[in-house]
């Protein structure tokens, strides 16, 4: 995750969020899922990072 | 913020970071198919219904439809209690979501697991794709286990993906679908996009 720029990552009980730094508004980190023989995204995951 | 986080607050900080998520995948996404996905531990539910009405609020607030909206769950959950496990899951198919078997591979329950859940999508354990064109093993896992999902219509998610001879091995055995850093690394929703992905340097 260092790439992203994710400096701080919360581990919760159903899933993750990242946020650049404390006491500003989240931001999550996305990772697609593609699907190569549409040649599109299936999927955005929403990133456990750590 | 994060170390305001406590035991108490726990669950009320990931339902608005799972809200946050689908306001932010509303945006994502060029196509009007592409879905959500998002980690759940079934374990931690006990009434589906009730713990998912603030998700299903924000997502008709964004005009997401909850059948874009993914559940990922690990086979770890299933081991603690395979009854449960079954019970949280089947309530999120019939709500509409779409359910996957996260880290397929990884535990010790997998073919309980799946006789049992038949979830939409099967996510196989990062660990089946590694270096699968140099293991005759992995490949013969792998195979069987695209063979037995196809059979019950349900599919495949290679993850962890991150070299072009990975990609050509695990389509050769039926996977179209990836996720890894050889397709898309991490990042904000400010700056991800299908338009991101170099799909021309991707294909192998």
């Amino acid at each position: 995750m260092a790439d992203t720029g994710c400096a701080v990552v919360a581990h919760d009980p159903q899933g993750c969020a990242c946020s650049k730094s404390p006491n500003v508004d989240f931001k999550f980190a996305f990772q697609p899922i593609v699907d190569v023989k549409a040649g599109k995204t299936f999927a955005m995951k929403r990133l456990c990072a750590g | 913020m994060l170390s305001q986080i406590n035991d108490d607050n726990m669950h009320a900080f990931d339902r608005k970071c799972r809200i946050g998520a689908v306001k932010a995948a509303s945006r994502l996404f060029r196509e009007d198919t592409g879905l959500l996905s998002l980690n759940t531990m079934p374990n931690s539910v006990y009434d589906p219904q009730t713990c998912l009405l603030t998700t299903i609020a924000a997502a008709e607030a964004v005009d997401f439809p909850i059948n874009r909206i993914m559940f990922e769950m690990t086979e770890h959950e299933a081991i603690e209690d395979l009854d449960h496990f079954t019970k949280i899951v089947s309530s999120y198919k019939e709500m509409g979501f779409i359910t996957a078997i996260d880290d397929f591979g990884a535990g010790s329950s997998g073919l309980t697991l799946f006789a049992s859940v038949m979830p939409d999508i099967v996510k196989l354990d990062a660990r089946l794709c590694a270096g699968i064109h140099k293991s005759r093993v992995q490949k013969v896992v792998v195979s069987n286990i695209v063979e037995m999902c196809d059979k019950l219509n349900i599919r495949v998610i290679a993850e962890g993906v991150e070299e072009c001879a990975e990609v050509t091995t695990l389509m050769e055995l039926g996977i179209s679908l990836f996720q890894g850093y050889h397709f898309a690394k991490p990042a904000f929703d400010a700056v991800i996009g299908e338009a991101n992905i170099p799909w021309d340097s991707v294909r192998c």
